[in-house]
C-alpha cells in the first residue's frame, strides 16, 4: 500500500509500519526521551536495547499510546502508523491500542481465570462468533504462547496464581489472542528458563511472518537471534538504529560497541 | 477519709522511677562497657530501656486490671452480702398467693437486681456526700436510727438517691463502701510495690552477660498483646453488661415469645393493654415489629446509598479529572462528618412533606415512614460507601488497568470488567459495612420513621410509619413513663444484645469479604 514510499527508498525492500519522527517525551521536567526518530517495518522484528533506564519501555509505550495513563507525560514528536499521526486528536487511542497491542514488562493478568484472561481481548472485540471459536482462539494463543501444555487442565485456575514465568506467558496469549498488527513486547523473556524463552523467541519469528513485532531485551543473544533491526539507546537518545547484523558486528558509535562488548551497563 | 496513696500518684511515683532507672541502668552498663569494652551484650540504652520497662510494665498493667477488676469484684461483692432472710429481696407474703415456686424465684431474682442497683447507688451519694465535706463516717452511723433525714441530706446536696432508703440497704451499702475502700487501699500499695520489686530485680540484673535487647523486645511484645486483649475485653465487657440483663429478660419473658412476637407494646408507655396474668407484665414485647422496620429501613437507606455511592466511587476514582477529584472528594468526606441529627431534621421538615406531597395523604397519612427515613439515611451513607469503594477502587493495581487498556478495551469496558470485579469482594465488604450502620442508626429513625407505642403486625406500606429497634430502646430508656427496672427496661437490654449479634454478624461478613480481597494481589 505504500508504494510511493518504496519506490523513493529503494533499498528498503519492505514497507514502514510505524514512522517516528523527534520524538520527546517529558516525565514532568525529567526529559526522558530526546529527539529519537525511528521507523518501525512491518513484517520485521525491531529490537530495543540499552542500559536501564534509557528510555526503552517509555519510548514502546509512546507507540500505542500507554502513556496517556500517566498524568506527568507529556509527548511530542510524532509518531504516524500506517500514514496516520497516532497523536491527531481524531485518533481514538481505544482503535490504535486494538491494532498495537503490548506485553508489559511486569506481568499483569487480570484477576480472572486463566481461560478468562485470554479471551478477554477477543470477547471485547467480537472476534469470535460462538463459544467454539472462542475456545479455539484461547487454545491457540496458550500454545502460541507456549503454555497450552502447563495449564490446559486448568483453565478455570486464577491466572493470578501462575508462576512469574507463566503469567509472563500468558501476558504474551492474552496479547496475542487479540491478533494486533504491531505487537510492543517489552522484555518478554525476562523471568523464563531457556526453554520457554527458545518457546517464545519461535513465537516471534512466526508472528513475524504476519505481523511486525517491537522486542525491549537485555540479551544481546536474544537481539541477535530474533531482530533483523536493533535500535540502541543511551540516556534517552538514540544513539544508533540500523540492521541487527550490523549493529553487532560493525557499530558506528564507540558507545554501541561498549554497550554490546559489554562496557557500559 | 480516703486513702493516701492514690493510683495518680502511684503513676507520677512510676514515671519518676522509670526516669531514674533508665540513667542509673544506662550507667551501670556503660560503666561495665567502660572497664571491658566490647563483652556486653546488649548496648547500655538497652539495659536502660530494660529498667524501664521492668519497672514501669507490671506497675501499669497491675493497675489497669485492678482498675477494671474492682468494680466487677465489688458487684460480686454485694451480690454476697445480701443477707438471705433480708425483707428488701422476699417477695410480700400476701403476694406469694397463687404464684408458683419459679414465679417466685423468678421475682426475687428481679428484686435482687433492683436492691443490688439501689444499694450501688447508695454507697455513692454517701460516697459523694461525705467528700464534700458535709459529714464524718460516724455522722451517718449516727443518723442510721431514723432514715428520712438521711435522705433529705444526702438529695439537699445533690446527691442522685433513687429508691427510698431502707435499713437492709444502708447496712449493705457501708459494707460495700468498706470493701471499696480496702480495694482502694491495696491496688496502689501493690502497684507501687511491683514497680519497686522490678526496679531493684532489673538493676540488679546488669551485667556484661545480661541479655537486655531480647529482654526489651519481650516486654514490647507482651505490652502489645496485652494492648490488643484490652480491646477485646472491652468488646466483652460490653457484651457482658448487656447479656446478664438480657438473660434474665428471656427466662422471664420467653426467648420465642421476645423473637417471634408479632406486636411491641411495653406497658409503661401504653393506656388500654389488657393486663398480664397477674397485673405484673402487661407489656407485650415482640421482637419482630421492630426488627422488621429497622431492616425495611435499612433496605431502602442501601438502595439509595449503594448505587450513588458506587458511581461516585468509580467517576472519581476512573473518570474525573485530578480538579474535580480534589474538591468533589473532600466535599463528600464533609458529607460524612453531618451530625445525623442534621439529616434527622432534613427528613422530617423537607423529605417527608415532599413525600408525602409527591404521593398523597392517602398512601401517607404521616411525613413519617419507612421512605422518609430510608431515603435520608442513604444520602447519609452515599459518602460511606463511596469513600469506601473508592478506597478499594483505587486499591486495585494500576497495572490491571494498563493491561486492560493495552488490548484495546475502552475505559469503560476496564471498569466493568476488569476494575469492579478485581475490587468486588472489597465493594461488598463496604455495603456489609453500611448496612450495619443502616441498622444501628439511631437519629434520622426517632425523627423521620415513626414512633408508635403500640405497633401490632408488619407494616408492609413503605410510606407507612414503623418502629424500630433502635427507636425503641430511646423510647423506653428516656422513659416515657415506664420505670427504670421494669421488664420494658429488661427487654430494651434484649434489643441491644440482639441488634448487638446481629450488627456482629454482619461486621464478621464484611471483614471476610475485605480479607479474601486483600489476597489477591499477594
Ligand atoms: N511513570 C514514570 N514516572 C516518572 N518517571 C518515569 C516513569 N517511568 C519511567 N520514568 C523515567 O524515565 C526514564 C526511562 O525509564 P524507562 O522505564 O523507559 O527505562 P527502561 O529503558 O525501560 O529501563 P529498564 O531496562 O530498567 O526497564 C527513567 O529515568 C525513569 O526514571
Ligand atoms: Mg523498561
Amino acid at each position: 500500500m505504500n508504494d510511493m514510499r518504496m519506490t523513493e527508498r529503494g533499498v528498503n525492500t519492505k514497507d514502514i509500519k510505524i514512522e517516528a519522527r523527534k520524538v520527546q517525551v517529558f516525565y514532568g521536567a525529567n526529559h526522558a526521551i530526546k529527539d529519537v526518530d525511528v521507523d518501525i517495518e512491518d513484517k520485521t522484528v525491531t529490537a530495543f536495547i540499552g542500559p536501564s533506564g534509557c528510555g526503552k519501555s517509555t519510548f514502546l509505550r509512546c507507540l500505542n499510546r500507554m502513556n496517556d495513563t500517566i498524568d506527568i507525560c507529556r509527548v511530542e514528536g510524532d509518531i504516524i502508523l500506517d500514514g496516520e499521526d497516532i497523536y491527531d486528536k481524531r485518533v481514538d487511542p481505544v482503535q490504535l491500542r486494538a491494532k498495537v497491542g503490548m506485553v508489559f514488562q511486569k506481568p499483569n493478568p487480570f484477576p480472572k481465570s486463566i481461560y478468562d484472561n485470554v479471551a478477554y481481548g477477543p470477547k471485547i472485540h467480537g472476534l469470535s462468533r460462538n463459544k467454539a471459536e472462542l475456545d479455539e482462539i484461547v487454545e491457540s494463543s496458550l500454545r502460541r504462547a507456549a503454555l497450552w501444555n502447563e495449564v490446559k487442565d486448568r483453565l478455570d485456575a486464577p491466572g493470578t496464581g501462575l508462576s512469574g514465568g507463566q503469567q509472563q506467558r500468558l501476558c504474551i496469549a492474552r496479547a496475542v489472542a487479540t491478533s494486533p498488527e504491531v505487537l510492543l513486547m517489552d522484555e518478554p523473556c525476562s523471568a523464563l528458563d531457556p526453554i520457554a524463552t527458545a518457546q517464545v523467541e519461535e513465537l516471534i519469528d512466526e508472528l513475524r511472518q504476519s505481523y511486525s513485532v517491537v522486542i525491549v531485551t537485555h540479551s544481546m543473544q536474544q537481539a541477535a537471534r530474533v531482530s533483523q533491526k536493533t535500535a540502541f539507546f543511551h540516556l534517552g537518545n538514540l544513539v544508533e538504529f540500523g540492521e541487527t547484523s550490523k549493529i553487532f558486528t560493525n557499530p558506528e558509535d564507540p558507545r554501541t560497541e561498549s554497550y554490546i562488548t559489554g562496557r557500559i551497563g | 477519709m480516703g486513702a493516701v496513696l492514690t493510683f495518680p500518684l502511684v503513676l507520677l511515683i512510676v514515671t519518676a522511677l522509670a526516669v531514674a532507672g533508665y540513667i542509673l541502668g544506662r550507667g551501670r552498663a556503660a560503666r561495665i562497657a567502660a572497664a571491658a569494652p566490647r563483652t556486653l551484650h546488649s548496648r547500655p540504652n538497652q539495659h536502660g530501656w530494660h529498667v524501664v520497662f521492668a519497672t514501669a510494665i507490671p506497675a501499669l498493667i497491675f493497675m489497669m486490671v485492678w482498675a477494671f477488676g474492682s468494680g466487677v469484684v465489688s458487684n460480686i461483692y454485694v451480690g454476697s452480702a445480701i443477707p438471705e432472710d433480708l425483707v428488701d429481696v422476699q417477695v410480700p407474703f400476701q403476694q406469694r398467693e397463687g404464684l408458683t415456686e419459679r414465679e417466685i424465684e423468678i421475682r426475687e431474682e428481679v428484686l435482687r437486681t433492683q436492691f443490688v442497683a439501689s444499694v450501688k447507688g447508695l454507697a455513692v451519694a454517701i460516697d459523694g456526700y461525705i467528700a464534700n465535706g458535709n459529714a464524718t463516717e460516724a455522722d451517718i452511723e449516727r443518723w442510721r436510727a431514723d432514715l428520712a433525714p438521711l435522705q433529705d441530706r444526702l438529695r439537699a446536696d445533690g446527691q442522685v438517691v433513687g429508691a427510698s432508703i431502707t435499713q437492709g440497704m444502708l447496712t449493705v451499702a457501708q459494707d460495700l463502701r468498706a470493701f471499696n475502700r480496702a480495694i482502694a487501699t491495696i491496688g496502689p500499695l501493690a502497684a507501687l510495690a511491683l514497680a519497686l520489686i522490678g526496679f531493684g530485680l532489673s538493676l540488679r540484673a546488669i551485667s556484661a552477660e545480661f541479655r537486655a535487647r531480647i529482654a526489651v523486645e519481650r516486654w514490647v511484645l507482651g505490652f502489645l498483646v496485652f494492648a490488643s486483649t484490652m480491646a477485646i475485653l472491652t468488646t466483652i465487657a460490653i457484651l457482658s453488661a448487656i447479656t446478664v440483663p438480657s438473660i434474665t429478660f428471656f427466662r422471664e419473658y420467653g426467648l420465642f415469645n421476645f423473637l417471634f412476637g408479632m406486636a411491641w407494646a411495653p406497658a409503661g408507655d401504653v393506656v388500654g393493654i389488657p393486663e398480664g396474668r397477674d397485673g405484673a407484665y402487661e407489656s407485650v414485647l415482640g421482637f419482630l415489629p421492630l426488627i422488621w422496620g429497622t431492616l425495611y429501613i435499612s433496605l431502602v437507606a442501601l438502595l439509595v446509598a449503594v448505587p450513588l455511592g458506587l458511581l461516585a466511587a468509580v467517576y472519581l476514582s476512573e473518570f474525573a479529572s485530578k480538579w474535580v477529584r480534589a474538591w468533589v472528594k473532600p466535599a463528600l468526606e464533609i458529607l460524612a462528618g453531618v451530625p445525623t441529627i442534621v439529616y434527622g431534621i432534613f427528613a422530617l421538615i423537607t423529605i417527608g412533606p415532599f413525600l408525602q406531597a409527591v404521593v398523597g395523604a392517602t398512601v401517607m397519612p404521616n411525613t413519617v415512614s419507612v421512605m422518609t427515613a430510608g431515603v435520608v439515611m442513604g444520602m447519609m451513607l452515599v459518602p460511606f460507601v463511596s469513600s469506601l469503594s473508592d478506597d478499594v477502587i483505587n486499591a486495585v493495581p494500576q497495572a490491571m488497568r494498563d493491561g486492560s487498556l493495552g488490548l484495546g478495551a475502552t475505559q469503560a469496558e476496564t471498569v466493568t470488567k476488569v476494575i469492579l470485579p478485581a475490587a468486588l469482594p472489597g465493594i461488598v465488604g463496604a455495603v456489609v459495612l453500611a448496612a450495619s450502620r443502616a441498622i444501628g442508626e439511631t437519629m434520622i429513625v426517632v425523627l423521620a420513621a415513626g414512633a408508635l407505642s403500640n405497633v401490632q403486625g408488619l407494616e408492609p406500606n413503605p410510606f407507612g410509619a414503623v418502629v424500630t429497634v433502635t427507636t425503641r430502646i430511646v423510647a423506653v430508656l428516656t422513659g416515657e413513663g415506664s420505670g427504670f427496672d421494669s421488664i420494658d427496661v429488661l427487654a430494651v437490654f434484649a434489643l441491644a444484645f440482639t441488634l448487638f449479634f446481629i450488627t456482629l454478624g454482619l461486621n464478621l461478613v464484611a471483614q471476610r469479604m475485605v480479607a479474601k480481597y486483600r489476597e489477591q494481589y499477594d
